[in-house]
């Protein structure tokens, strides 16, 4: 009887059966299948037995004699250590107040340098070399000219 | 007032879980439920590390070192899970770390040398042993060696399963799996083991 879909179910369940964490409508069902099918039925009871022989793997129940010993003298040196941890310095104790405002400051910085454009020199403007602009700005007269122009462009 | 106490309004009694509740009560400063803690816990924990570890001084070690660490947490504990969840987290990652260190400086090695409970020692020892505690020390040797060749993925949830006696939920807590996910694994590692101990058993 080619049943694909139960038997991956009583397979994923197959443990649990064997623990006892299925409720009663699911155990009966598992036990209704492995009954039908040879398969399942095989393969739940090479389960059992193997769950059974791993009974088989015993450990040292109880740790060593100096165990808890040990144990309490890693507490002790854990309590001095928290004890003597040196306090943080009076400003380091700002820190969660300081560090935003440090970060803002920094963040208003560079946005100020994109909203408010230093003036360009100028002779980067104009592109005219130094000594042409000492020349003009020296004659009193040119400096009338060039004021007249930028009232009359005003 | 501690942390917990902030965010939750239960009372320490109204936890089921007598592993909270000594929690709580260490984190109010009681220094005597620590200790009920490390008394109740720490069998399990030792037995569980040394079935990861397959080696009782370093299960001691990883034993100690999982109760420092919830000493450690006291402060910020809070009950999300059952204690036996969280202390076996711990326990788990600490064992998988010790696991990795070990692979590094050679696990093989360090494994079957220095193992405390071996069939090697066993066999090497002066004192013939009569021949059904032969045939058991051969039985548990065959079972631990099966188990320790599993890939941690699937070792953690049949230790924790088969030994510990722990729930599929309280296994999926534990690896941060889904229950369905633990359910597959365990049956995979049992099909493995199954082949692996193939002679032990009839089916």
């Amino acid at each position: 009887m080619d049943r694909p879909m139960e038997c991956f179910g009583v397979r994923e369940q197959s443990i649990s059966f064997l623990t006892g964490e299925v409720d009663s409508r699911l155990w009966f069902e598992i036990l209704d299948h492995i009954a039908s099918c040879s398969s399942c039925a095989e393969e739940v009871n090479r389960f059992q037995e193997v769950w059974d022989f791993m009974e088989n793997w015993d450990v040292p129940p109880i740790p060593s004699p100096t165990f808890k010993n040990n144990f309490w003298k890693k507490i002790s040196a854990e309590r001095e250590r928290a004890h003597n941890k040196p306090r943080k310095a009076p400003w380091f104790q700002w820190g969660p107040s300081w560090v935003p405002v440090a970060m803002a400051a920094t963040v208003l910085l560079v946005l100020s340098w994109f909203l408010f454009p230093v003036a360009k020199p100028v002779k980067q403007l104009w592109n005219v070399d130094d000594g042409l602009v000492n020349e003009v700005l020296m004659d009193p007269d040119a400096v009338e000219i060039i004021l007249s122009s930028f009232e009359e462009a005003g | 007032m501690s942390h917990f106490a902030k965010s939750d309004q239960r009372t320490i009694e109204e936890y089921d879980d007598p592993g909270i509740q000594l929690m709580l009560q260490f984190q109010q400063g009681d220094p005597v439920a620590f200790a009920s803690l490390f008394e109740e816990y720490y069998r399990p924990i030792f037995k569980f590390s040394c079935r990861m570890l397959m080696n009782s001084g370093d299960a001691e070690e990883i034993t100690q070192e999982t109760f420092i660490q919830v000493y450690k947490a006291a402060p910020r504990y809070q009950p999300t899970a059952k204690f036996s969840t969280w202390i076996y987290t711990i326990a788990k990652n600490l064992c998988l770390n010790k696991l990795k260190a070990k692979k590094q400086v050679g696990l093989m090695e360090t494994i079957h040398g220095g193992e405390d409970f071996s069939l090697d020692e066993v066999l090497a020892s002066s004192d013939p042993l009569p021949e059904t505690e032969l045939e058991q020390q051969e039985r548990t040797h065959m079972v631990k060696r099966a188990i320790e060749s599993l890939p941690p993925l699937l070792r953690i949830p049949i230790i924790l399963s088969r030994y510990q006696e722990l729930s599929n939920q309280e296994i999926a807590s534990i690896t941060g799996c889904s229950e369905t996910a633990i359910k597959l694994r365990i049956h995979r590692a049992m099909g493995y083991l199954a082949k692996k101990l193939k002679r032990y058993v009839k089916g």
